[in-house]
């Protein structure tokens, strides 16, 4: 078969969509080498066996969600964890939640631990709106830190050093559970076959 | 039971020696998916998805074990040629120590 009328050929066309919808969300990059790739297989795969039609060498090849998900989600979280880029970590969270059936539990644990991140954030705000009622509060028998609306006679510690020591462990959090995705990322990498 | 048991094993082998298989036809000479593929069913006897081969050369690539360079061709379409690195080289130096010493040591068993 040549170049132009498997190019031509509808059951090809379908398959490719179905690939590029896979791989829509990867760096153009990525997309384009993937698409090359799987467009020679198959022309390799018609030309060694001229016997074998397009749907055959299509399905031999297998469908696109069952080799390309995995390999998807995690390439594109593992970039996304690269770039430490918060908001791209949380979209290929959710990502591989939804199409990552079995490792979706990872990936809501690690969802959680990003919002918990996120509200121990959030208290240098609530620092700024609520100066009296956030921060280590310090009582006869034990303490509390953030926000308490009722502070009875607990005695402030950290002051103006609140903000910096709250963004300080919020970024060494963020920072900590980036590289524990990373490491989990490279694991299942060597889970895909 | 037994067949499932059978089953579960024969994918963990090929897990294992897949990387393996590749790194040592690649070290015979550079080579493109689709003969990659034939090769590896012919070497082993393996019966794998065939679209499951691409995520695996993208991790060995992630890895530095193999590098992949696209090539055109004067008729039909380009292919994409993988070889093997020199740090794949080293890699497969010692996974062939290692499968001698226990394919050795399997055989006195059995």
């Amino acid at each position: 078969m040549n170049k132009d009328t498997l190019l031509n050929d509808q059951h090809y066309k379908t398959y490719m969509k179905k690939v590029h919808s896979m791989i829509s969300r990867l760096p153009k990059h990525d997309q384009a080498d993937i698409q090359r790739e799987i467009s020679s297989h198959i022309y390799e795969s018609l030309n060694n066996y001229p016997e074998t039609t397009v749907e055959q060498a299509l399905e031999n090849l297998g469908e696109p969600q069952t080799y390309l998900s995995e390999w998807v989600v995690t390439k594109k979280l593992e970039t996304a964890a690269g770039t430490f880029n918060p908001f791209r970590i949380i979209w290929g969270l959710i990502s591989g939640i939804v199409r990552h059936s079995a490792y979706a539990f990872k990936y809501i644990l690690f969802g959680l631990l990003y919002l918990f991140t996120l509200a121990f954030g959030s208290l240098c705000i609530v620092k700024i709106i609520a100066p009296g009622h956030t921060g280590l509060f310090l009582y006869q028998q034990g303490f509390t830190f953030g926000f308490s609306s009722d502070i009875g006679n607990g005695h402030e510690v950290l002051g103006n050093k609140f903000i910096p020591i709250c963004l300080f462990i919020t970024i060494l959090s963020y920072m900590v559970i980036t590289v524990l995705l990373k490491m989990s990322l490279s694991k299942a990498k060597e889970r895909l076959f | 039971m037994e067949a499932n048991v059978i089953a579960k094993w024969e994918t963990q082998m090929k897990k294992g020696t897949l990387d393996f298989i590749i790194l040592l036809l690649l070290k015979k000479k550079d080579q493109y998916g689709y003969e990659l593929l034939e090769h590896i069913k012919s070497a082993s006897g393996y019966d794998i998805s065939e679209g499951t081969i691409y995520p695996l050369l993208n991790r060995l690539k992630d890895d530095h074990l193999i590098e992949s360079k696209w090539v055109e061709m004067e008729t039909g379409m380009p292919r994409k040629y993988y070889s093997i690195t020199s740090s794949g080289q080293l890699s497969l130096e010692k996974m062939t120590a290692f499968w001698t010493t226990l394919s050795g040591n399997l055989k006195n068993l059995i």
